[in-house]
């Protein structure tokens, strides 16, 4: 027997508290929920921009458009780096994609075409492009089917002039998110480079680092290979992270998440204050009892630990259950969707990027999500054990 | 004023010179005045006086569950003038058992749980690592009482006789120098209040505790070794 024990005995018994824990278990399973979907979606943009960027993107600089070195002079001096796994060169250029005799040269404006980035890599054959399954589907599209791409060049007066090319379409790909499957479309560097007689045929070099390797770190790397070749340029933005690729869309996920985890978490702050009336109440249902505890020898400290351990004994169960509860949701989105939409999807790719909601648990947040909410419990039952301690034992027990 | 004085080095309870008196709208009330008494382990002794004399008072005071507005009280030779809440309560654990007219067991607790909650507010942290000497020795006390049957069942469960019995273990539980019992026949019948009467002296006996029981009843008071009467204020012995 303990006053743990007694504490727990009290939890049990009356349903008021029950109610407590049970407002607290809501607001942490809304938080915890809240939180894995946020840190979900920030995982796949971040796996979604590594992929697209490779972990480090090498860019040309401005003179070279005049002086070009070559794509070999900056892989030879990018070669000998330990950390890197694979080095891929890119051109990008953007372009009209439409099918193959829908007059795209007579009408730029034609429902048929759309706009894309065009991504020139050396992994595509000549003559196919491929288009991502999103905007395939958009455009009714099937492997095989022709496809024209119109873009510009600029010739020798210096004035751009429209280019196109036939393509045959390839199979799509799929990136997981709606948008980079929407606005992409890889083709073979060789013939975007024909298609925009690019003066360098090259617009980036992707750097894919070893397992283990920071982004930063072969970024530093790779600036002073540069830097000891001779191919540095005088802006600073020559060697970029994935990290700069998605900046500001990415720092403002995470603001967007810090004020989701505010808003949820003043839902989780209502839920534990209304423990400061339940704890009231309950020291005055058992003002006989904390006399008695009194007069038994009870320190007024005692008294005080004691309802604060009620308190967070509440506030314990209701993160326990909050937490099991958040799980499930996190688990069972779709359904819950479907429960409060009445079976229209709430999370659509267009808005959310994603075709599936993704998911991402992470035990440090977790940990101060319960960690919050019990340092909140203790806070909010300090006041009604400060009282019930200062209640003089005869008053208590006799009611005088 | 009467004064009770007995030989000892150590008396379980001392007290001079006591006076309490209350506001009731403009007036003061002076309920206890000049109280002096001694009482030594193993000593019982009655307190009478008519309702409103006085008596609940006066073991408030003595319990330590109340202060009074002069005089001096000590408990097994300590002074407890100038002491802190914290320190009575620790008194009060140590050293002071409880019996009430009203039995105040905790309701959400079996029979064995209300008996083990002083010595678990005696020991504090250290609880935990005695706590099977503690419930060793709350089952021997319960046993003593006749209640080794009914360790986990609750108050509400219990008879009113049932109910006195786990109040006096639970008084008895911590072998306490004192034991101060306000009417603890009062709720029940002659026939069950003269059985857990037996059981209290007994017991006190055994635990070589000093007694002082608040009482109307003549018959109770007859058993006693001491009798004092409260009347206007002033402790008298009979």
């Amino acid at each position: 027997m303990s006053l743990l024990h007694l504490a727990w005995k009290y939890a049990r018994s009356r349903s008021l508290l029950a109610m407590s824990s049970l407002a607290i278990a809501l607001g942490v399973a809304v938080l915890f929920t809240v939180q894995s979907v946020v840190n979900g979606y920030l995982v796949e943009v971040e796996r979604t921009l590594r992929e697209h960027t490779g972990d480090v993107v090498v860019h040309p600089f401005p003179k070279q458009f005049e002086n070009p070195a070559t794509l070999d002079d900056f892989l030879d001096a990018l070669r000998p780096l330990n950390s890197v796994a694979q080095f891929e060169p890119r051109l990008n250029w953007f372009g009209l994609i439409g099918r193959s005799g829908s007059a795209t040269h007579a009408d730029p404006r034609s429902p048929d075409l759309t706009g894309m980035l065009l991504i020139g890599t050396d992994d595509i054959p000549l003559g196919t492009i491929r288009l991502g399954e999103a905007s395939s589907k958009r455009l009714a599209c099937k492997v095989g089917d022709r496809l024209e791409a119109v873009s510009f060049r600029t010739g020798s007066s210096g004035k751009p002039t429209i280019s196109s090319r036939d393509f045959q379409a390839g199979p799509t790909f799929t990136t997981g998110r709606w948008d980079m499957d929407m606005d992409r479309a890889l083709v073979s560097r060789e013939d975007l480079s024909g298609l925009t007689q690019h003066s360098l045929g090259w617009s980036e070099i992707l750097l894919r680092g070893k397992p283990g390797v920071e982004p930063d770190e072969l970024a530093s790397q790779a600036l002073e290979a540069l830097k000891t070749a001779g191919l540095t340029g005088p802006f600073s933005g020559q060697v970029t992270t994935w990290r700069d690729a998605g900046g500001n869309f990415l720092r403002a996920v995470e603001s967007q998440k810090g004020i989701l985890q505010t808003v949820f978490f003043l839902v989780v702050l209502v839920a534990a204050y209304q423990l400061i009336a339940t704890l009231t109440l309950t020291v005055s249902e058992k003002r006989r009892d904390i006399g008695v505890l009194g007069a038994l020898g009870a320190t007024p400290n005692r008294i005080v630990s004691f309802f604060m351990f009620l308190g967070l004994l509440v506030a314990g169960l209701g993160s326990l259950f909050g937490i099991l509860l958040g799980y499930w949701l996190t688990n069972n989105l779709r359904t819950v969707e479907s429960w409060l939409s009445g079976g229209e999807p709430l999370f659509t790719a267009e808005v959310y990027k994603f075709e599936e909601i993704p998911i991402s648990v992470e035990p440090l947040s977790v940990f101060m999500l319960v960690g919050a909410t019990l340092l909140t419990a203790l806070l909010f039952s300090f006041l009604p054990a400060w009282r019930a301690a200062r209640l003089p034992v005869i008053r208590a027990i006799w009611r005088r | 004023m009467s004064e009770v004085s007995l030989q000892s080095a150590a008396p379980a309870i001392e007290c001079q010179e006591l006076c309490r008196s209350f506001a009731i709208g403009p007036t003061e009330l002076d309920v206890l005045c000049g109280i002096e008494l001694q009482l030594q382990p193993g000593q019982v002794a009655s307190l009478q006086g008519a309702s409103g004399s006085g008596k609940s008072t006066l073991l408030h005071l003595l319990g330590l569950l109340d202060f009074p507005d002069s005089g001096s009280i000590k408990i097994a030779g300590k002074p407890t003038q100038g002491r802190s809440q914290r320190q009575l309560a620790c008194l009060r654990a140590e050293h002071i058992g409880f019996v009430f007219q009203q039995f105040q067991l905790l309701p959400e607790l079996s029979a064995l749980e209300n008996v083990l909650i002083p010595r678990r507010l005696a020991t504090g942290l250290s609880w935990f690592s005695r706590r099977n000497e503690e419930k060793k020795r709350a089952l021997e006390v319960l046993e003593q009482v006749g209640l080794s049957d009914r360790l986990k069942h609750r108050p509400s469960q219990l008879s009113g006789g049932e109910q006195q019995r786990v109040a006096v273990a639970r008084a008895l539980v911590s072998r306490p120098s004192l034991l101060l019992a306000d009417e603890p026949t009062g709720n029940l019948d002659a026939s069950t209040g003269e059985e857990v009467l037996d059981l209290l002296l007994d017991l006190a006996e055994q635990n070589n505790a000093a007694v002082l029981l608040a009482t109307h009843n003549e018959a109770i008071a007859q058993r006693c070794t001491l009798s004092w009467l409260l009347q206007e204020g002033r402790l008298q012995v009979q």
